[in-house]
């Protein structure tokens, strides 16, 4: 399936902002990205509408992963999706520049994720975004299908900016 | 936003509708709206638009076409509003009416 | 053809690539499309999707670019014109043609990445302009109208870049009610507009270097839009001092005006 992700630079800018701030014990920060599905003739495109940080308190001390999150977050982030309707992509920062890549780890924690939004929301894609400070990655998941996909990724402003 | 009020004032004429909003002009959807006698088709779905728009105070859009007993000028085809399609008539009716009586005036066009 | 776009290598070096991969919508391939199709061509756009349900005719050819005497007397469809010209310049692109208003096969217009507008009425514009919005896809908008004062002829244009997010043209003080409601009233005037090839071709080209800028930012980062004036009698160009009051996050489209319109 074709997916594209057309997101604005605003919403990465907003994205970013949350997830290069600090936390008290873990190394990284994640978020989702709640997006409104649309057909179009070749696929399918995930337009973004809401950014949802995780709260401190979300994060679970674990050394052996950049960031360990709670029940309560992935609860939170369903329940959006099944509430709205839409299509949930779990977001994260590599902090460098260049095109981004989803680790062994990332793509694992994923695998073992996303079924659970499919699932409960089959007629959505969901997925995950991996941001670098310049360039972008994604990955989705959908119903009938036991491994991701790429999606193409456009980032929308002054001077637009395509990934994937 | 449309005051519930003035929302429930048009259940009668049709239960299934549902509002939306677009760039800032709030409209109301009427699916399966009864037109009035002689017209072809019955029933169709309806667009009431509350806000000026295209020149006009408020304005009903229509699914299709309507043949009517009373000729009317279809000055509005294809005209795009929620992802749908949409037609309309010039027809002009005041300013400040509440919804039923905006789209009591409008249909009276098709009389 | 390998040194084909080696004149525009200052464009960077993704340019190419980011040409070649992209979708442009063109709505409208009369005066001013029919140019901005030909120019993107040569830019080395790679996917069309090409909207008008026009004919060419006689009435057409001061300024129909690419089309021929004969397109005229047969009346060859717009759409089939533009895909001819482009063809013949890049016959790799692959060139969509819908022989009717965008309306018709508006969810074909999702996949472009940039709209370009070239209608000819306030009203086409605003609805076209919403669909941008919705699908989060930039557009830019031509138009030119010829104003008679004291009997003589002034020449007008604009071209205007609404991005998501960015001021719309109602920010912009383009789109209005004032000009919608006028332009209703004056639905059925007998005439066509007055138009010349030349200042459609200014306008034209304007359009295709606010693409170009926006797809590769070659010339360093627009502005969150752009709203240009021209003045076909002076054949001068300027920005629109609007921009100066512009908000600079659209009102009218909120940031979650997104997708399929939701119903409460």
């Amino acid at each position: 399936m074709n997916v594209r992700l057309r997101i604005t630079r605003q919403m990465v800018e907003r994205t970013l902002d949350d997830l290069q701030r600090p936390h008290d014990f873990a190394y990284e920060r994640v978020g989702f990205i709640f997006c409104k599905q649309s057909e179009i003739p070749s696929g399918v495109l995930l337009l973004p509408y809401r950014y949802q940080a995780l709260r401190d308190e979300q994060y679970i001390a674990d050394e052996t992963v950049g960031a360990r999150f709670d029940s309560s977050s992935i609860r939170e982030a369903m329940q959006i999706a099944l509430t709205d309707g839409s299509s949930a992509l779990h977001v994260h920062l590599h902090d460098h520049k260049g095109i981004p890549g989803f680790s062994g780890t990332d793509r694992r924690e994923m695998q073992s994720l996303m079924p659970c939004f499919v699932n409960m929301r089959p007629d959505r894609v969901h997925g995950a975004l991996v941001l670098s400070l310049d360039s972008a990655a994604g990955l989705v998941w959908s119903t009938g299908r036991a491994d991701s996909e790429r999606m193409r990724i456009t980032v929308i402003g002054p001077t637009m900016k395509f990934f994937g | 936003m449309v005051a519930e009020d003035h929302i429930q004032e048009l259940r009668p004429l049709c239960s299934d509708l549902k509002t939306t909003s677009e760039a800032g002009i709030d409209y109301v959807l009427l699916p399966g709206l009864k037109m009035p006698d002689g017209c072809s088709p019955a029933v169709v779905d309806c667009l009431l638009c509350l806000g000026p728009r295209d020149g006009y105070p408020n304005r009903l859009y229509f699914a299709q076409i309507v043949n009517s007993r009373g000729a009317r000028n279809w000055n509005g085809q294809n005209i795009r509003i929620a992802e749908r399609n949409w037609f309309a008539y010039s027809w002009r009716v005041p300013e400040g009416l509440r919804p039923i009586e905006a789209l009591i005036a409008h249909l009276q066009a098709l009389r | 053809m390998e040194n084909r776009f080696s004149r525009q290598s200052f464009l960077g070096p993704e340019a190419s690539s980011i040409f070649s991969e992209c979708t442009i919508g063109i709505v409208g391939l009369g005066g001013g499309g029919s140019h901005i199709a030909q120019q993107l061509a040569y830019l080395g756009i790679g996917r069309f999707l090409l909207y008008d349900s026009d004919k060419a005719e006689a009435t057409n050819m001061n300024r129909l670019i690419g089309a021929s005497f004969e397109d005229a007397r047969q009346g060859t469809r717009k759409v089939e014109i533009a895909a001819r010209s482009i063809s013949a310049v890049n016959p790799g692109a692959r060139v969509h043609c819908y022989p009717c208003v965008w309306q018709e096969a508006a969810k074909t217009i999702r996949e472009a990445d940039v709209i370009v507008s070239c209608v000819d009425s306030y009203a086409a514009r605003q609805d076209l302009e919403v669909t941008a919005r919705r699908f989060l896809i930039p557009l830019v908008d031509i138009g030119m109208d010829v104003f008679l004062v004291d009997n003589n002829a002034h020449i007008a244009g604009q071209a205007i870049l609404s991005v998501p997010n960015g001021p719309c043209m109602r920010c912009l003080g383009f789109l209005n009610d004032e000009n919608l409601r006028r332009e209703a009233e004056e639905y059925g005037a007998a005439g066509g507009r007055p138009q010349v090839v030349w200042s459609n071709g200014v306008l034209a080209s304007i359009a295709v270097g606010i693409v170009a800028s926006l797809l590769t930012g070659w010339n360093g980062p627009l502005s969150n839009g752009e709203y240009l004036h021209f003045d076909g009698n002076t054949n001068k160009v300027w920005r629109s001092p609007r921009l100066n009051f512009a908000p600079e996050r659209c009102s009218h489209f909120p940031e979650d005006f997104v997708g399929e319109p939701a119903f409460g």
